[in-house]
């Protein structure tokens, strides 16, 4: 186990590594100036000084393992358009975005388990199909569009909820209010996975319901709900939490377009503005981050594999 | 170590508690980020009498006006301002000396009460208004004006909107309401200049600060402007109070508040449900999504800017002839485009001088109707010939080339479009390539050579005053500079130069006349439209002009 886990951190790390080096490079080989250096009224001498402030101007390698020695002592600079520290933007962007994956995860498995069961006891029937579709239209579906036509349907026509933001300005911040704002986002984020999770629990369920055990369990007289619940849906759903836990990454970073919508202030629209104010700190920072939560969840979902299911040992 | 007995109901209940746990941290944090003296616990709660305690208060109540800003300001320091969104909110902070007419943007007074040129154009006094304060109770003088010039020329501050005033040679502080700004050179528009891109800094907090570095003062700033800063949670929004003890009279609306809303769609869509009352600077293309809804409206008014085609003239195989811009001019349907494009909201350009500013406008220079015919016409005699592709050839150089836009602006790529087809008619061939705006900008500012970029079109922003010309056409600037298409014309050079140093308005006029019948015909650039500066706001918001909306918010009411 412990060997196991020394041998995954070895990886995680050379990982980390290549990931951050190779966005390192693309961002100064990326054409295009940073946009503190793109104003009409600068001279190109301004422009130098500006290179040489920012530490531009040394050579490529130099800035690698300048960047390097200052991130491995926790420095990660200060942004550029934001004149903030790096890590305290992330830091108070991170719950944000955490706030919006976990209501979009828990939405997601909850639902997406439930309808998958569902799906899988009444095979082939019209409920097996409706649910079927409307997970297909939830994974086919750009979420810039079903964001748009919510935010059109729920609080423009019908004025029931909140467009954007996360609380109600100059309102009390009240948890309800704070909840009403996260109806919308948490649904268009969680529409793209809820999807994968239906397909997932359904066909696995469908698989193991043809195990000999299952036949066995019926056959000495137990109850279908018990027979589903305890036999059934704990087996079928080892595959699933392989999915959630690689859906994790992408409700952290991949919800750059559900943030820019719905105006959350995460890490996703972060990374978005950071890219195009070209805002190097900002985007290695961003990048550190994303990096960290991917490796990390991908490190938990094989540890929780091994847990939940008895036929995969460590060697 | 982890056991063999993997419990999901322990699995679950520690999950939950991470995430109740994020939950509490997060509205614990939000309100870490909040700069201002409010101290309120919650994120919003308690800034003013107006901010009720549900959101049906703030509607109802009407004592707050809500603007979107597209990104999170990082600097509200006027001398480090940079980005739009910055500029937005610092214009309701700070103010600067004089203010432009939002008509006919003729400079008026503001901070100043009156001003006046020496003889020369080379120095200019400023007359303060007493009893100015900024928001922390101290006067604001003539040292602070002074003070922030300083600060803005200062080479280790590279402040960007200091680079408009390098003109500056020294500023004199002649007693504690009068300020004389010594220039290097003589310069016309210079009150137009300060409108724009100075605001005054309070020299008692910043004096003993090194401003490049500390950033205490870019998130609380104090300025002299109508409402001050109370609460800014970053990236999320900002709300400022009205200042009382404003010169002009305390603003008629107690609380202002700027959301970040990065996504258009989504602020129409706030406009909409009331939760923005008002959109400064909306985009043509998105009028037909408010006009005709009840209880919305757009005012239109004028705007600095005019879209221009440009060639690179230093590829003279292609475009070194006069007579192949004019019929490139030719070829393109001016009309269509403003309707197309802006919805009808502008007109057909005909020089860099826009025409609100009456005085300096030409109308009579020579224009361009679309008239296919007649380009074609032109290129024949300029020695091109159509081969057999329809393409224009001469000395086997093709007029087949590359036309650049940028992204994020739907009326610069529909533009690139529209002319492309315009020219492809003639039988100009052109490849469309819309490259994002970092890399564009870096393109057609750093790569004019020879082998440079071919053509693109954009829209330029020049100040409100003939002279903001100066840059785009003088040839100091065609090397490097904001000339972008390399134009070197020493007639032009003269004129622009006796138009920047003339304090006479009848000889600028003379100038700018000529110097706009010298580029109609020589087209350094194809002029193409001049569109409107748009607000869009609910009906029951009064008082604000449809231009520059955001310098004027002390008049402001609803009905």
């Amino acid at each position: 186990m412990i060997v196991y886990l020394r041998r995954r951190l070895w990886h995680a790390a050379i990982v980390f590594a290549l990931v951050n080096t190779l966005t390192f490079a693309l961002v100064r080989l990326a054409p295009g100036l940073p946009q503190i250096m793109t104003g009409d009224t600068l001279t190109n001498a301004d422009r130098m000084q500006f290179r040489h402030n920012l530490g531009l101007d040394k050579p490529i390698l130099e800035q690698y393992f300048l960047w390097w020695s200052h991130v491995l002592r926790g420095d990660l600079g200060t942004s550029w358009t934001e004149h903030t520290p790096v890590l305290h933007v992330l830091l108070t962007r991170l719950p944000n975005t955490l706030i919006l994956a976990a209501c979009a995860m828990l939405i997601s498995s909850i639902i997406g388990i439930t309808a998958g069961v569902l799906s899988a006891v009444y095979l082939y029937s019209p409920l097996d199909y409706a649910v079927t579709s409307v997970g297909l239209f939830g994974l086919a579906v750009p979420s810039f569009w079903l964001g748009l036509m919510l935010i059109l349907l729920f609080s423009v026509h019908w004025q029931l909820l909140p467009s954007a933001g996360m609380y109600t300005l100059g309102g009390s911040a009240a948890i309800t209010d704070r909840l009403t704002h996260l109806i919308l986002p948490t649904l268009v984020l969680a529409a793209g996975t809820l999807a994968q999770i239906i397909r997932f629990t359904r066909s696995s369920l469908v698989d193991i319901l043809g195990e000999d055990y299952i036949r066995t369990a019926r056959a000495k007289g137990l109850p279908e709900r018990i027979v589903l619940l305890r036999h059934g849906l704990r087996n079928a759903l080892i595959p699933v939490i392989t999915v959630l836990g690689l859906q994790l990454p992408r409700f952290i970073g991949g919800s750059i377009i559900v943030e820019s919508i719905f105006a959350w202030p995460g890490v996703g629209r972060l990374a978005y503005s950071a890219a195009l104010t070209r805002d190097y700190p900002m985007i290695m920072g961003v990048t550190i981050l994303i990096s960290v939560v991917v490796l990390g969840a991908n490190l938990v979902t094989d540890i929780a594999y091994t847990v939940v299911d008895p036929r995969i040992r460590f060697e | 170590m982890l056991g063999t007995t993997f419990s999901r109901r322990r699995f679950l209940a520690t999950t939950g508690l991470i995430a109740a746990g994020t939950l509490l941290s997060n509205c614990s944090s939000s309100s870490t980020s909040t700069p201002s003296s409010a101290g309120s616990g919650q994120a919003t709660g308690s800034t003013s009498a107006a901010a009720g305690s549900s959101p049906a208060a703030v509607k109802s109540s009407k004592n707050t006006i809500t603007f979107p800003i597209i990104a999170n300001p990082g600097t509200l320091n006027p001398i480090k301002e940079s980005s739009t969104a910055e500029g937005q909110v610092a214009s309701v902070i700070h103010c600067s000396l004089v203010r432009l007419d939002p008509t006919n943007f003729d400079p008026k007074p503001y901070l100043a009460e009156s001003w006046e040129a020496s003889a020369d154009a080379k120095s200019w006094t400023f007359k303060l208004r007493s009893r100015v304060k900024f928001h922390d109770g101290t006067d604001c003088t003539a040292d602070d004006v002074k003070f922030t010039m300083d600060k803005m020329l200062d080479p280790k501050v590279n402040s960007a909107r200091g680079k408009q005033f390098l003109l500056v040679d020294s500023t004199e502080v002649v007693d504690p309401s009068t300020v004389t700004f010594h220039l290097k050179s003589p310069w016309a528009a210079f009150p137009t200049i300060l409108a724009g891109r100075w605001d005054v800094v309070p020299k008692h907090i910043l004096e003993s600060v090194d401003v490049a570095s500390d950033t205490s003062f870019d998130k609380k700033p104090i300025g002299i402007g109508p409402y001050t800063l109370s609460e800014w949670v970053a990236s999320d929004h900002l709300l400022l109070k009205a200042n009382k003890n404003f010169f002009l009279g305390p603003p008629k609306i107690d609380t202002m508040a700027f959301k970040v809303l990065p996504d258009a769609n989504i602020q129409i869509a706030q406009l909409k449900t009331g939760e923005l009352d008002a959109i400064p600077f909306f985009p043509d293309a998105s009028i037909p999504a408010v006009s005709g809804q009840t209880g919305l409206t757009v005012d239109s008014g004028a705007a600095s800017i005019w879209y221009a085609m440009h060639l690179n003239l230093n590829r003279p195989d292609l475009f070194g002839d006069q007579k192949v811009r004019q019929a490139l001019s030719y070829a393109i349907d001016r009309q269509a485009l403003i309707d197309n494009l802006l919805g009808g909201h502008g007109q057909i350009a005909t020089g860099p001088i826009i025409p609100q500013i009456t005085w300096a406008y030409d109308p009579n220079v020579m224009q361009y109707p679309h008239d296919p015919a007649k380009a074609k016409a032109l290129l024949t005699s300029a020695g091109w010939t159509q081969g057999s592709d329809g393409v224009w050839t001469k000395g086997g150089v093709k007029l087949d080339f590359t036309l650049s836009a940028f992204q994020g602006n739907s009326t610069v790529d529909q533009c690139a479009t529209l002319v492309q087809q315009n020219w492809a008619d003639i039988g100009v061939k052109t490849k469309i390539e819309v490259l994002e705006f970092s890399t564009f900008i870096t393109q057609v500012r750093d790569n004019r050579g020879p082998d440079g970029y071919y053509s693109f079109v954009s829209y330029m922003t020049p100040e409100p005053e003939p002279d903001g010309n100066y840059a785009y056409f003088a040839s100091n600037n065609a090397e490097r500079g904001s000339n972008f298409t390399a134009y070197k014309n020493p007639e032009v050079d003269q004129l622009l130069e006796t138009g920047r140093a003339e304090t006479d308005q009848a000889k600028r006029k003379d100038a700018y006349f000529k110097f706009q019948e010298i580029v109609a015909v020589d087209l350094p650039r194809i002029f193409l439209f001049y569109p409107q500066e748009h607000l869009a706001r609910h009906t029951n918001l009064m008082g604000l002009p449809s231009s520059n909306a955001l310098r004027f918010t002390e008049n402001a009411y609803f009905t």
